[in-house]
C-alpha cells in the first residue's frame, strides 16, 4: 500500500542527473576552450597587426620607403580569383553531377574516392604537380601555375559542398517540379540550385578562404614579385609568400610587416565570408 | 456527361498556351458516342525490382468525374497513381507493363513526351510541397518553365489559377510572401493552383488531405467538385467517407489487384465483392 508520504516521482537513480549535467559542462568546457584558443590566435594577431600597421601598407610596394604589400594583396586575390574561375565551376559541376546524375553509381563513387584522395593531399603535392604541367614546359615560375594549384585544392572543396547540399534539398521539391513538365534541366536550375544556394555559397567560401591562406604550393609556382607586375605569365606576388619569407628574416622591420600582412589577410578573409553571407542571405523570400 | 461537342472538351480552366493534343480534339462528325473515358488502364503490372507491385489492373476512369482509389496501405492505389504522370520514372527498378491511355494517347510509348504528360496531367502530392519562394512564383513555375513571358500575361494566369482553387481572396495583398508561411490547407491549395496554371486535362491528388485539420479538409473537398466539372480528378485516399462525399466512382484495391469497382454509391452500399463489403464496413484496413 502507498501512502500519500511515499512520493513516486522522487528519482531512484540521482546518477542519472548528474551524468546528464557533467556531459553539458564538458559541451561547455570544449566550446569555452575553443573559444578561447581562437580568441587569442585573432586578439595577438589583431595586436601585433595593428602595432606596426600604416596607411603606407597599402599604397607601397616591398623595398620602397616606407614599405608596403600593395601588389601582394592585389596579387593575392587576383590568384585566388583566377583559381575560383576555374575551381568553382568545376567542383560545383562535379557535386551536381555526384548528387543529381550518378548518385550510385560505379562512376560516381571512382570521382567521390578522387575527390577524398584529392581533399587529403598535402597541398606542397598539388603545387609539385602544378609546377610539373606548367613551370617545366614553361621553364619559369608562373600566376598560371600557382592559379592551378589552388584550383585543384578548390575543386573538392566545392564539389563535396555542393553535393552535400544538393542531396539536403527534400526529394518533393524535385517531385513538385517534375510533376509540372519540368525538365530535369529546369528543375536543377530553378529549383534545386536555388534552394541549396546558401550551402553552396557557404562552401565556395570556405575554399577561398583555405586557398587565400595557402603557401606552400605557391613557392616553386608564384615565386613571388617584388613589383607591380600581374602578367600571369611571370613570377606573381602573394600576401602569403611574403609572410613566410619576411618572418624569418633577421630584420626585425620585415618580421613586423609580416605581422601586418597577417592581419590584412585575415581581415580580407573575414570581410568576403561576411559578405558572401549577406549577399546570399538577402534572396531569400520573406516569411510574413 | 459531356455531349460530343468541340467547344464541351477544350473549355477548361484557360484557353491560352499550347494546342490541345491531337488525341483530345474530336471532330465534328465524329460518332455519337462521345470518348467518356479520360483514362484507359489495361493490363497495368508494375514491378520494384523483382516484386510485383500491381497485378494486370484493367480500368476506365470516366472524364470530368471524380474517381476515388481507395485500399489498405501498401495496396497499390498510389504506384498506379504515380504510373499515370510516369512520376515512377524517378523509382530506380521500377517498370511498367501493360498501357495507359490518358485521353486516347499512349502514356508509356517511346514517342511520348514525359514533360508534356506532365504538364496536361497535373500531381497533387500527400504533403504540400510548395517551393521555398513567394506565393506568386509558385504558381508562376509551371508558366515560366512552360514559356509563358510577359509581366501581365503572368500576373492573370497566376491569379486565374489562385482564383480556380479559391486561394485568391486570402492571398492576394501577400503575393510576395513565401509560400511555406501559408497554414497547410492554404499551401495545398496553393499547390493546387500551382498545378492548375498548368492547364492539366487531368489531376492526379495522392492523399491530398490527409495532413490536413477538418475545416482545410472541407474546403480542398469543395475544391474538388468545383474542379471536375472541367477536369478529370483522380484521388487517392485513405479516408473512406472522403470518398463518398467527393468521388462518382470509387475504385478498390487490394493487395495490388484491382477488387472492384463502379459508382461510389454502389461501391459503398451493395458492393459485388466480399472483400470490398468488409472494407468500406471497417471490417479490415
Amino acid at each position: 500500500m502507498s501512502t500519500l508520504s511515499e512520493n513516486p516521482f522522487v528519482g531512484r537513480r540521482p546518477g542519472r542527473r548528474w551524468a546528464s549535467h557533467g556531459a553539458k559542462a564538458l559541451c561547455v568546457l570544449a566550446t569555452a576552450m575553443a573559444l578561447a584558443g581562437l580568441l587569442v590566435v585573432l586578439g595577438y594577431i589583431g595586436v601585433k597587426g595593428m602595432a606596426y600597421l600604416t596607411p603606407a601598407f597599402f599604397t607601397h610596394l616591398p623595398l620602397q620607403t616606407p614599405e608596403g604589400m600593395r601588389n601582394c594583396i592585389i596579387g593575392t586575390a587576383i590568384l585566388v580569383g583566377l583559381a575560383g574561375l576555374v575551381g568553382v565551376p568545376v567542383g560545383m559541376l562535379c557535386g551536381i553531377f555526384l548528387a543529381e546524375y550518378a548518385p550510385r553509381r560505379p562512376l560516381a563513387q571512382m570521382v567521390q574516392l578522387t575527390m577524398d584522395v584529392l581533399a587529403g593531399t598535402p597541398t606542397i603535392i598539388l603545387g609539385i604537380i602544378a609546377w610539373q604541367l606548367v613551370v617545366v614546359p614553361q621553364q619559369h615560375q608562373s600566376g598560371w601555375s600557382a592559379a592551378l594549384a589552388l584550383a585543384f585544392i578548390m575543386v573538392p572543396i566545392v564539389a563535396r559542398a555542393t553535393e552535400e547540399m544538393l542531396r539536403l534539398v527534400p526529394q518533393p521539391h524535385r517531385e513538385a517540379s517534375l510533376g509540372l513538365g519540368a525538365s530535369k534541366a529546369q528543375t536543377l536550375f530553378r529549383v534545386i540550385l536555388p534552394a541549396a544556394q546558401a550551402g553552396i555559397a557557404t562552401g565556395i567560401m570556405l575554399a577561398v578562404a583555405r586557398v587565400a591562406g595557402e603557401t606552400a604550393p605557391l613557392l616553386f609556382t608564384a615565386l613571388g614579385n617584388d613589383q607591380a607586375v600581374y602578367d600571369p605569365n611571370g613570377p606573381y606576388p602573394s600576401l602569403t609568400l611574403k609572410i613566410w619569407q619576411y618572418s624569418q628574416s633577421a630584420e626585425p622591420d620585415w618580421r613586423h610587416q609580416a605581422w601586418v600582412a597577417v592581419l590584412v589577410l585575415v581581415t580580407l578573409v573575414l570581410l568576403f565570408s561576411a559578405a558572401v553571407r549577406f549577399a546570399v542571405r538577402g534572396r531569400q523570400p520573406r516569411r510574413s | 456527361m459531356a455531349p460530343p461537342q468541340v467547344t464541351d472538351m477544350v473549355g477548361r480552366l484557360h484557353g491560352h498556351s499550347l494546342p490541345a493534343p491531337a488525341a483530345k480534339t474530336i471532330p465534328i462528325t465524329a460518332p455519337a458516342k462521345p470518348a467518356a473515358y479520360a483514362i484507359e488502364m489495361e493490363n497495368l503490372e508494375v514491378f520494384y525490382g523483382k516484386q510485383r507491385a500491381v497485378h494486370g489492373v484493367n480500368l476506365r476512369v470516366r472524364r470530368n468525374e471524380v474517381t476515388a482509389f481507395i485500399g489498405p496501405s501498401g495496396c497499390g492505389k498510389t504506384t498506379i497513381l504515380r504510373c499515370l504522370n510516369r512520376m515512377n520514372d524517378l523509382i530506380p527498378h521500377c517498370q511498367v507493363r501493360g498501357s495507359i491511355k490518358i485521353h486516347g494517347a499512349d502514356v508509356y510509348s517511346r514517342r511520348t513526351d514525359v514533360m508534356e504528360l506532365r504538364k496536361r496531367t497535373g500531381m497533387v502530392f500527400q504533403k504540400a510541397n510548395p517551393f521555398p519562394r513567394s506565393i506568386f512564383e509558385n504558381v508562376a513555375y509551371p508558366l515560366r518553365i512552360h514559356g509563358v513571358r510577359g509581366k501581365h500575361v503572368l500576373a492573370a494566369k497566376v491569379e486565374q489559377a489562385l482564383r480556380a482553387a479559391g486561394l485568391w481572396e486570402e492571398v492576394k495583398d501577400r503575393l510576395h510572401v513565401s509560400g511555406a508561411a501559408l497554414s497547410g490547407g492554404q499551401q495545398q491549395r496553393l499547390c493546387i493552383a500551382r498545378a492548375l496554371a498548368a492547364d492539366p486535362d487531368v489531376l492526379l491528388m495522392d492523399e491530398p488531405c490527409s495532413a490536413l485539420d477538418p475545416i482545410a479538409t472541407k474546403g480542398i473537398e469543395a475544391l474538388i467538385n468545383q474542379l471536375c466539372q472541367t477536369i478529370t480528378i483522380v484521388i487517392v485516399t485513405h479516408n473512406m467517407h472522403q470518398a463518398v462525399r467527393v468521388a462518382h466512382q470509387t475504385a478498390f484495391f487490394y493487395m495490388g489487384s484491382l477488387i472492384e469497382s463502379g459508382p461510389t454509391d454502389k461501391i459503398f452500399n451493395t458492393p459485388d465483392h466480399p472483400q470490398t463489403l468488409a472494407y468500406v464496413t471497417g471490417q479490415f484496413g
